[in-house]
């Protein structure tokens, strides 16, 4: 046990390791680092609140005062951005977090059991996959109604078949692993392999399938907030930002590339963290 | 398929809320009254059991009835039929541009691997990934349209105006497609056949378009296909933006009005289209390739 969990460290050593040699991982951190400290400690410096407007400085471009300039209420874009991306990016942490804890639940709980239940949930989910994803999701969010809630729920469902998948896979995979065996055979019960062989294994896996989807999900909580299908006003959010810009473009573009940069700056560091995992973990 | 079926239908009796009085308030009655909700159970047969309900529903869909839409009043097949062509021809030229790009940016990006080209079309897939298609819209709605007056803002479901919305759909599916057919093409070249087409002095074109490619572009076709239903999810959001007039801005503005039927059929449609363009994609493969023929395709 003791040379197992050994041998153990070292890997995981040297994973993390490849992952940090990496440059795109290092950007993409470097990314994430400076847009968590604009959402998360940008408004308790800042003397605006998000909401607050100010009918003498509507529309007004960037200046020492506005950096990022005001919208067509006065309110001022930075604090709106900052406020916006706590709930873009917590909505898109809170979903990859749902998705994952019901999956991975349902898929080792369906994966030990097997037999015909196991065989029923992949029916069922074959049929959610024969849904494109996000028709899938304007689907849930069409019947639950509009509503920011609401489309945390439609993204979750829309992925939930395929991860369930994978859990499974994965869980089918690990039920095979020489140290399972060996602790069936020393006669450990089901729950304690479950909990201390299975599942950090498949969960370890699962996060980097997370990692990779993380930017999709920003993305799909943005778009379908711009389509006005999520957050409503006056509460800021990076796709409804966007949304509400639209009416101004010609007059205030800061208004269209404060929420653009953000989404695209978010999406890429994202995506580099996430294929950064997934390289060093295939080593 | 059925099971898809049984999927689709439930959206209705899922939805929260009383259908009958839905059916009302979008009719129009705002406070309807209990004779009038009866009476639309009884129209609607929503008082009979969940499972017959769903044959009388199924039955009337297979032969087209999608029943009306509660905002319109109109057969939700009709509502659909008008604006799919203009969809249609959306997304058939995103595919086309996008199956462009990937091929003409992957094979430049195999031929100079690991130089400057290279190196630039990796970074441009980077920024094309990250890009999502509504944000691309609308920059290219502010910095083009507005400011060099190329295009129309609203454009006007017509071939000439095809090109902004459907570059806005291709971009992201191209990025997608460029690195994965980059990583296959150069799969390809470390092959043996390439290594004695090398020993018996073919060039590198030759080598790179005639042995690696076609060996590459077979994992690819099953990626498109995959992609065709990221597509018509992407076309709701540009069609939107662009206020083109196809069944994606149809849905999403039935969604924000609660118009269930209408949801119902964009899942139905999507769903249809989807399965047969990746049926398609799956008889392509199979006459390209003999390998794939004898396999359990057709189960």
């Amino acid at each position: 046990m003791d040379n197992f969990s050994g041998a153990n460290f070292l890997l995981k050593r040297a994973k993390s390791r490849r992952f940090v040699a990496q440059k795109s991982a290092r950007l993409g951190i470097l990314i994430a680092c400076l847009l968590l400290v604009l959402i998360l400690i940008v408004p308790l410096v800042l003397p605006f609140s998000p909401n607050e407007q100010n009918t003498g400085e509507k529309l007004s471009a960037p200046t020492l005062r506005h950096p990022f300039g005001t919208d067509q209420f006065g309110r001022d874009v930075l604090a709106r951005i900052a406020v916006g991306g706590q709930r873009s990016l917590g909505a898109a942490a809170m979903v990859l977090t749902l998705t994952l804890a019901v999956s991975l639940f349902l898929g080792i709980f369906v994966g030990m059991v097997g037999g015909i239940l196991e065989s029923v949930a992949m029916r069922v989910a074959d049929v959610l996959l024969a849904l494109p994803s996000l028709v899938l999701a304007l689907a849930v969010v069409g019947v639950l109604g509009v509503g920011f809630e609401n489309l945390m729920i439609a993204l979750v469902v829309s992925s939930l078949a395929f991860y369930t998948r994978l859990t499974r896979s994965y869980t089918r995979l690990a039920g095979k692993r020489q140290d399972v065996i060996v602790a069936r055979l020393a006669g450990i019960g089901w729950t304690r392999i479950i909990f201390g062989h299975i599942l950090p294994d498949v969960f370890a896996q699962m996060l980097i399938v997370a990692t990779l989807d993380l930017g999709g999900t920003i993305v799909g909580i943005a778009g379908l907030s711009f389509l006005g299908l999520g957050v409503q006003p006056p509460d800021a959010e990076w796709g409804a930002m966007l949304n509400e810009s639209r009416l101004f473009f010609t007059t205030a573009p800061w208004l269209l590339l404060a929420p653009a940069a953000m989404i695209f700056l978010s999406v890429v560091s994202a995506n580099l963290i996430g294929n950064a995992l997934r390289d060093a973990d295939a080593g | 398929m059925l099971g898809a079926s049984v999927l689709v239908w439930l959206l209705v009796p899922l939805a929260p809320g009383d259908t009958a009085t839905r059916v009302l308030q979008a009719r129009g009655v705002e406070n309807p009254r209990p004779v009038e909700i009866v009476a639309v159970r009884e129209e609607l047969q929503l008082d009979r059991p969940l499972i017959t309900q769903y044959f009388i529903w199924l039955n009337r869909a297979v032969r087209g009835d999608l029943s009306v839409s509660y905002e319109s009043g109109k057969p939700v097949l009709e509502e659909f039929a008008a604006r799919l062509p203009a969809t249609v021809l959306l997304a058939t030229v995103a595919l086309v541009l996008a199956i462009l790009l990937a091929l003409s940016g992957a094979v430049a990006s195999a031929a100079f691997y690991e130089k400057f080209p290279d190196h630039a079309i990796q970074f441009a897939t980077q920024a094309g990934a990250a890009m999502p298609a509504f944000l691309l819209a609308l920059l290219l709605l502010q910095f083009v349209v507005v400011a060099f007056g190329f295009g129309n803002v609203i454009a006007k479901d017509s071939f000439s105006d095809v090109w902004l919305p459907a570059v806005c759909l291709a971009i992201g599916r191209a990025a997608d497609w460029t690195q994965i057919l980059r990583a296959n093409l150069l799969e390809a070249l470390n092959a043996r056949f390439v290594l004695t087409a090398k020993a018996r002095g073919a060039s590198r074109g030759r080598i790179l378009l005639l042995y690696a490619l076609p060996n590459a572009l077979l994992p690819f076709l099953t990626v498109i296909g995959i992609g065709i239903g990221g597509l018509l999810g992407g076309a709701a959001i540009v069609e939107t933006v662009f206020s083109w007039n196809g069944i994606g801005s149809y849905a999403v503005s039935a969604i924000a009005a609660r118009d269930l039927p209408v949801v119902q059929g964009f899942v139905v449609v999507s769903t249809l289209i989807y399965i047969v363009s990746s049926f398609a994609v799956d008889l392509i493969g199979a006459s390209i390739d003999p390998r794939l023929r004898e396999s359990k395709m057709f189960v």
